[in-house]
């Protein structure tokens, strides 16, 4: 096998790449590519398909390819597109759109190698963008693919692309290297996971809210919070530090409505004191900020838990009352609820501990609270309001209002998902006319009859329950679980919770939102196949609890790792850590690094391939140049033996015999190793 | 200033060299004698970790900084990979053609895969020769070539072969700089010059001889380059060691090649006036002989005479200097 120079070609940069090289290239940028179909415009994916189909056609058809010209036109095109699409261009998708853009079009004009290796590097880096959208193990394992894929079209463009590689030849599949590297580097990179330490972020990011997730809203009409029955989709899971409290406890807060136009209801609540970096600072705020934060008395026992939230693109957080969190960018509110400074756009993570034994004081409740918590608008609902005000004329406290209502919700009302549609008056209508409404109609009715009658009330939103996973112990708390219920404020004891489905329905909260609807039509009517609906199917609904506790380990290990985790880990392994511990574990590190390096050198330099006697005969050289004879190496044993009968005056008999067997040994190819041996061990 | 600060860092980098891979026929690739450094390619690849790092950073997304931290180990262990595709593997010269100064040699290369791992991607460059990039399959070697600059006469000195890779990724390059023991030889540049004073050779005498039939002569001490046809194997099979019959040829008026004979050229000159009438003879196929100050080659005919010749021309001058 001669190789001319002609073949050195292929260290050029300009080099032309053969086809072999250009079809690993483009199944690369094609698997990478394919997750954008479902996060960005569908004209993003169209020039892409296009520029992956033109280039196809080049390659096997032969097409010619489009001049610089043409694709630099057709950039100015998609850029143009672009903005279109968002103005102002800030963000993860316009970015992410431009980057995939350009690459593809890049890939439609490359010619050389060179150009190559810039589509592959903006491979690595889409595949790792698109986590940004969404995190399941399948869309990261999606992404290692891309990556190990880009790298093996990067392996392909090191290679000769005129060489003929034989079939037979394990090389011509690049598995080898390319699948030794990504073997190797997995357990590294999990190491460097663990205990790389993680940096703050280093500016806000901007992020579009306008993505349409479904979840509860922070305006309230009757029927929206029955829409939401009709999905299946995951809300958050929470993992308890302790036991998991009863399930009529788990009030997950969300929103404080108490803003009411007669129609809806809407959350204008802008009293958050946010943490920021051990400072606490508070937003939108007017008044000296800190008054209200004193008026809550955080007391007793917290329950910790950990919250592992869907995105929603909104700020609010689900938490039981009461809540308080370390985590920097997030807040309580004074309606207690927990909210972060940016828009959810990711699964987050974040740690609360709640007080649900907490206390307020009356000054909580300022006049413009109490003004917003008593308005209704004049106009509508004259019945209800009547019935309010006869009942308010009786001298009734707020509490026995609320046990009045309830056992008219119990004997008269029905709960029900689908009540169907009501009028402008429609707490009147639900109250005297047709009886059936579905939580937030409970709710609204309630917190309007004791407005009328005087008392400050409002509406809370958010989630009741959630399926307990026995595998992983922590709650899976899904979209139909969604809620409504209402606080009424009480002098000297502050807000106090009425929830009036438990009047109506205590199965509801005792057994859940699935157990009392399921045999509704209208019950997840959106997702009537998937899993999360068909629970009653025994094996796939165990299936559906091992998946999802799969999930639970990936979002709660690998989602949530954070400083925090990574620090109760070393803590974990290495107990109390003091800087001289550390030192001492650093330096115990560095060593068994260093000691793993020398003995793979030593390993590697043992002279495991040369034969035993190939060994005695350079000792023999040895012990010769030691009696002072010259020799150079490459000297045949014929050639030893004359001259050390030259120059070695100790010279005899046994040396040059050594010598002629030597010559035997290597030249002849006779089997005297044992009289070698023998001879060789004479001496000493 | 800054020159002689580079030449004395030059000194010393050749210094160390020499005392990590000293001369030798054949140089096989360990830890002992390879170097390793990123490539400009790395910069870009490095460029696109840090920039994961950072979106992973910023939007708090593990999976981003996890794959960031996947590109990092891909670099670490690519040190490993790159390493190893030239560990191991061992290059040696085979022969050197002969060439003429101006001309390109040839220099004959093996490079041995004697692992069970093909290497591929091995790239071998050699002063200012066009780099040659081979493939060497396991367990086996792959002969190559290259040709080299020729600039002046004599012992061809083109410094160290470079062994590079930049397999498997193109982010990492593996080097080597074994300095080959080599024997090529370049003769002076054959250019014609009429002698300047007359030639000692007496023509016109010894007409009648007959040309071109050769008698045998004698038996010399065989030297490397004799062709084997010309060795005395009869002698050898009866143990008298190698030897070599020479031929007598009965042509009465050698040619004499003197260097007196171009008194008015300089050294550089007449050697490549009698370099080309050597040529010119061999062509013509006349006997010649040859005088050099201090040195006398008798008159043949033939290739090994010719390059006997030619290799004292080339080597002229050049030995004592090297004392």
């Amino acid at each position: 096998m001669i190789s001319l120079g002609l073949s050195s070609l292929n260290r050029s940069e300009k080099l032309q790449m053969s086809r072999l090289q250009q079809g690993w290239l483009m199944l690369a940028l094609t698997v990478t590519c394919l997750p954008i179909w479902f996060y960005l415009p569908v004209w993003v994916s169209l020039i892409c398909l296009s520029a992956l189909v033109w280039r196809f056609r080049v390659l096997w058809r032969g097409s010619a390819q489009p001049s610089r010209k043409i694709t630099a036109g057709m950039a100015v095109l998609a850029s143009a597109a672009v903005l279109w699409q968002w103005y102002p261009p800030i963000g993860l998708e316009p970015m992410s759109a431009l980057l995939i853009i350009c690459c593809a079009l890049k890939f439609l004009e490359m010619r050389v190698i060179r150009e190559a290796r810039t589509v592959l590097y903006l491979c690595y880096f889409i595949a790792s963008i698109q986590l940004i959208y969404e995190q399941t193990v399948l869309h990261f394992l999606l992404a290692v693919l891309s990556i190990i894929l880009a790298l093996t079209a990067q392996n392909m463009a090191e290679r000769d692309p005129w060489q003929q590689y034989s079939f037979r030849s394990l090389s011509l599949f690049p598995l080898k290297s390319v699948g030794w590297i990504a073997l190797v580097s997995v357990p590294l990179t999990i190491i460097i996971f663990l205990f790389a330490p993680r940096v703050p972020s280093f500016w806000a990011v901007p992020v579009s809210e306008d993505q349409a997730v479904s979840g509860i809203s922070d305006t309230m009409r009757p029927g929206s919070i029955g829409e939401l029955a009709r999905s299946s989709r995951l809300a958050f899971r929470v993992g308890f530090q302790g036991e998991v409290p009863p399930r009529s406890n788990l009030y997950w807060r969300a929103l404080v409505l108490s803003d009411y136009d007669g129609q809806a209801w809407t959350n204008r609540e802008n009293f958050m004191a946010i943490q920021d970096g051990g400072r606490t600072y508070f937003p939108g705020s007017e008044r000296p900020p800190a008054d209200w934060t004193d008026e809550i008395l955080y007391e007793g026992e917290p329950l910790v838990y950990d919250v592992y939230q869907e995105p929603t693109s909104q700020h609010w957080l689900f938490a039981l009352t009461a809540p308080v969190s370390q985590e920097n960018g997030l807040g309580m509110t004074k309606g207690l609820r927990l909210v972060s400074r940016q828009p959810v756009t990711q699964r987050v993570k974040y740690r609360v501990s709640s007080y649900p034994d907490y206390g307020m004081t009356d000054e909580i409740l300022d006049l413009r609270d109490r003004y917003r918590n008593l308005y209704l608008p004049s106009e509508f609902n004259p019945q209800t309001r009547e019935l309010a005000e006869s009942w308010a004329a009786e001298g009734l406290t707020p509490d026995q209002l609320v046990s009045r209502l309830f056992s008219m919700f119990h004997s008269e009302h029905t709960y029900t998902l689908n009540p169907g549609a009501f009028g402008t008056d429609s707490i009147d209508e639900f109250m005297f006319d047709r009886p059936r409404g579905f939580c937030e109609h409970f709710a609204q009715a309630t917190v309007f009859l004791l407005r009328a009658a005087g008392v400050p009330a409002r509406i809370v939103s958010g989630y009741q329950g959630g399926e307990l996973n026995a595998d992983g112990n922590y709650l899976m708390v899904y979209q139909y679980d969604a809620h409504a219920w209402a606080e009424y404020w009480v002098e000297g004891r502050g807000w106090v919770q009425a929830d009036p489905t438990s009047a109506v329905s205590p199965e509801r909260i005792e057994l859940g939102a699935r157990e009392i609807l399921k045999e509704d039509p209208d019950f997840l009517a959106d997702d009537a196949f998937s899993l999360a609906a068909l629970q009653d199917i025994g094996w796939l609904n165990w299936l559906r609890l091992r998946m999802d506790s799969v999930n639970y380990l990936w979002v709660s290990w690998i989602l949530g790792y954070d400083n925090e985790q990574q620090f109760d880990m070393w803590e974990g392994i290495f107990g109390d850590l003091s800087l001289k511990r550390l030192l001492i574990i650093l330096s115990v590190f560095v060593a068994l690094i260093m000691g793993a390096i020398y003995v793979n050198l030593w390993w590697i330099s043992k002279d495991r391939k040369r034969p035993k006697t190939q060994r005695q005969f350079d000792q023999f050289r040895t012990e010769l140049v030691k009696a002072g004879v010259d020799l150079e190496p490459g000297y045949t044993p014929s050639r030893l033996a004359e001259q050390s009968r030259g120059q070695n005056p100790g010279h005899n008999s046994r040396i040059d015999t050594l010598c002629q067997l030597f010559e035997q040994h290597f030249y002849a190819g006779v089997d005297n190793r044992q009289e070698i041996s023998n001879l060789l061990k004479k001496k000493s | 200033m800054i020159s002689s600060a580079r030449q004395s860092l030059k000194a010393r980098l050749d210094k160390w060299l020499e005392q990590r891979q000293p001369e030798t026929t054949r140089e096989a690739f360990s830890q002992h004698n390879l170097y390793i450094f990123p490539t400009s390619q790395f910069v870009g690849f490095l460029l696109v970790a840090m920039m994961m790092w950072l979106a992973g950073t910023n939007y708090e997304n593990n999976l981003v900084l996890a794959l960031a931290f996947f590109m990092l180990a891909i670099f670490v262990s690519t040190v490993f990979r790159t390493h190893a595709n030239l560990s191991g593997l061992e290059v040696a010269v085979t022969t050197c053609d002969r060439a003429f100064s101006g001309e390109k040699v040839a220099i004959h290369l093996n490079v041995e895969n004697p692992t069970k791992e093909d290497r591929l991607g091995i790239v071998l460059r050699w002063a200012d020769a066009y780099p040659v990039s081979i493939d060497v399959p396991a367990k086996s070697t792959v002969q190559t070539e290259i040709r080299l600059e020729t600039h002046q006469r004599g012992w061809l000195n083109p410094g160290r072969l470079c062994v590079e890779t930049t397999y498997p990724l193109g982010i990492l390059r593996a080097w080597s700089w074994p300095r080959l023991q080599l024997n090529a030889l370049v003769y002076p540049k054959p250019v014609s010059a009429e002698p300047t004073s007359g030639e000692r050779s007496e023509g016109g005498e010894g007409q009648s001889h007959k040309r071109g039939i050769d008698d045998f002569g004698g038996l010399a001490e065989w030297q490397p380059g004799v062709s084997p046809q010309r060795i005395a194997w009869k002698q050898y099979s009866a143990g008298r060691g190698l030897l070599e019959k020479t031929f007598e040829a009965q042509t009465l008026n050698p040619e004499w090649l003197d260097w007196e004979n171009y008194a008015g050229l300089g050294a550089e000159q007449r050697l490549s006036a009698l370099c080309a009438k050597i040529l010119e003879m061999e062509e013509l196929g006349q006997h010649y002989g040859l005088r050099l100050p201090g040195q006398v080659f008798l008159p043949a005919q033939g290739e090994v005479h010719m390059h006997r010749l030619l290799s004292a021309l080339a080597i002229y001058g050049l030995e004592e200097l090297d004392d």
